[in-house]
């Protein structure tokens, strides 16, 4: 335990120090500033005439002008946003040992890899848990200036834990993208394989196998699809699958860089 | 006597390439053994194996009397390395960078950080972001991560690189007193030739992946070679002279003359004689020993060859 405790504090002077954390957990909330624009645009048609093709975007999206459909949008935009966000954080925390050249140092220590390793999900887990502690309270927030109506107790509470399920479901998912991080020795591959997944996605949700494809599946949740029980087995494996490749590629594989 | 580092027929391959091979070495406690070898020798392959960071192709490797295998957690608490070119969080200051080499030291105190930066000299840059440090200072940085808990071996990877001719004598003096006032064992590679025959008790000259020869300060100067350096004021008529004598002479670009032979050697007092006698009174007349790199190069073309 006092190996861990001691990875942990590690793993978040290293976040805490960096610019990369503070930058990616901002530009995530561009995401809540960008929906309301566009709420804030539907209700006003003379300024949605005045901007155009954004007016039009507006229109197109938004439909309603109501908490449902601001969820809803919310939702969806979070849905690929946190899918992203902790790709890109997994991507870095692992990856930038090897970017730094610093893996080395923490190869030949007598701290078991896996502490090293479990602080670095732990990490990235308390991060995302502050990132979307702040990001919907912020939604909450954007959608009471632009005074929307329809919101209810009921409706915030299963709206909440609608986004928490898929907050939950998007950093299980990502788990692999630890192992890609490793093996690609960076950010590269893994942000290149959560852009293919991303295209992935839509292809799958399209063809009716999105409760199949573990990374559609936080998405399919987005639009008011049940989790089935299938979807639930799947994205837990496919989590354990990340740590455990990881573990082992971090334990077995030869470290030449 | 206890051997810190043992290895026996290590080899190591990446595809088709052999890096390391059939490689058996020992390293005493308290010895300063360093590694010799041109850059794709083999050095860090050998280093990285020792630290199991990639697993031998054949062959094994034990440390502080443990058996290597890869992910292991022991030795490591008694051993401090530097790899390649020594690297730190740049965004984090050198404190913060020692502070981290220290937790994943679990039982060095915390004093010992601030030791530390003071044997390093590091003070003025404590606070200092790693990023910002010059190359030396970096190498410092580098090394005091790797001294931070008072490791039993030190295994470093060019511990001299970048460092200014003062650091480069702390270093070499640090090193001196940790091996012989503590018993530390150094296994170091270098390509500072000059440094690494002031330092190592013996020395292994590593070409293409094979070791080609041990040897300690003894052995080096029996094996190098020395020869005699004349130079008359008719430096043709001299050579003349001594290839009648059938002493075998070269020429060096002055136009001085180079005689290896045994007789010249050993005997320069007879050769200036000699020279005397023909009415060619030396001008210069010295032996010289080949150094370490000389003989380094000798060795590894002949092998070659």
């Amino acid at each position: 335990m006092e190996n861990f405790l001691n990875m942990l504090w590690v793993e978040t002077l290293k976040v805490r120090k960096s610019r990369i954390p503070w930058m990616v957990g901002l530009g995530f909330m561009i995401l809540p500033l960008m929906c309301t624009f566009l709420f804030f645009v539907y209700k006003n048609p003379a300024l949605s005439q005045q901007l155009g093709i954004v007016g039009a975007k507006a229109n197109l999206v938004v439909g309603d002008v109501s908490w449902p459909a601001y969820f809803k949008i919310l939702k969806e935009a979070f849905a690929i946003g946190g899918f992203l966000i902790v790709c890109l954080m997994l991507a870095w925390v692992f990856g930038r040992e090897f970017m730094d050249h610093t893996v080395k140092d923490i190869l030949a220590v007598p701290v078991p890899r896996a502490d090293i390793l479990a602080a670095k999900f732990v990490v990235v887990a308390v991060w995302y848990i502050v990132v979307v502690g702040i990001f919907y309270p912020f939604c909450l927030l954007m959608g009471s200036l632009i005074q929307l109506p329809g919101l209810t107790p009921d409706l915030l509470l299963q709206e909440s834990l609608s986004l928490l399920l898929i907050a939950t479901l998007n950093i299980l998912v990502t788990l692999p993208f630890a192992f890609l991080a490793s093996i690609g020795g960076g950010i590269m591959l893994p942000i290149g394989i959560a852009i293919l997944i991303l295209i992935i996605d839509n292809l799958a949700a399209v063809i009716g196998y999105g409760n199949y494809f573990p990374w559609a599946i936080p998405g399919m949740l987005s639009q008011g699809e049940p989790l089935t029980t299938v979807s639930l087995v799947i994205v837990l494996t496919t989590a354990l699958a990340g740590i455990a490749a990881t573990y082992l590629w971090w334990r077995y594989a030869d470290q030449s860089r | 006597m206890n051997w810190n580092i043992e290895t026996h027929h290590l080899g190591k391959n990446f595809g088709k390439v052999i890096a390391v091979n059939d490689l058996s070495l020992k390293v005493a406690e308290g010895e300063i053994y360093a590694f010799l070898g041109l850059n794709g020798a083999g050095k860090t392959t050998t280093i990285r194996m020792l630290l199991a960071m990639i697993k031998p192709t054949n062959g094994s490797a034990s440390v502080l009397e443990t058996e290597i295998r890869m992910g292991c957690r022991r030795p490591w608490s008694d051993v401090g390395y530097s790899v390649e070119i020594p690297y730190a969080y740049p965004e984090l200051t050198v404190q913060e960078n020692l502070e981290i080499a220290r937790r994943l030291h679990p039982h060095t105190s915390k004093a010992q950080v601030k030791r530390t930066i003071e044997k390093f000299g590091l003070e003025e840059y404590a606070q200092r972001r790693a990023g910002t440090l010059s190359q030396g200072n970096a190498q410092r940085l580098g090394l005091a991560k790797a001294m931070l808990h008072n490791p039993k071996l030190l295994i470093l990877d060019e511990p001299a690189n970048g460092l200014d001719p003062a650091g480069i004598v702390e270093v070499r003096e640090l090193l001196l007193d940790m091996a012989h006032n503590h018993g530390v064992t150094v296994l170091m590679s270098s390509h500072i030739l000059a440094e690494v025959s002031r330092m190592a008790d013996r020395i292994g000259i590593i070409h293409k992946g094979n070791l080609l020869q041990e040897l300690n300060a003894a052995a080096l100067e029996a094996n190098r070679q020395k020869r005699l350096i004349i130079r008359t004021h008719d430096n043709e008529k001299a050579a003349v002279l001594l290839e009648s004598s059938g002493l075998w002479t070269d020429r060096l670009p002055d136009s001085s003359v180079v005689c290896a032979h045994p007789e010249c050697v050993n005997r320069p007092d007879q050769i200036a004689e000699k020279l005397v006698q023909a009415g060619l009174p030396p001008l210069h007349l010295a032996v010289e020993e080949e150094n370490l790199e000389e003989y380094f190069l000798r060795l590894v073309g002949m092998k070659a060859q």
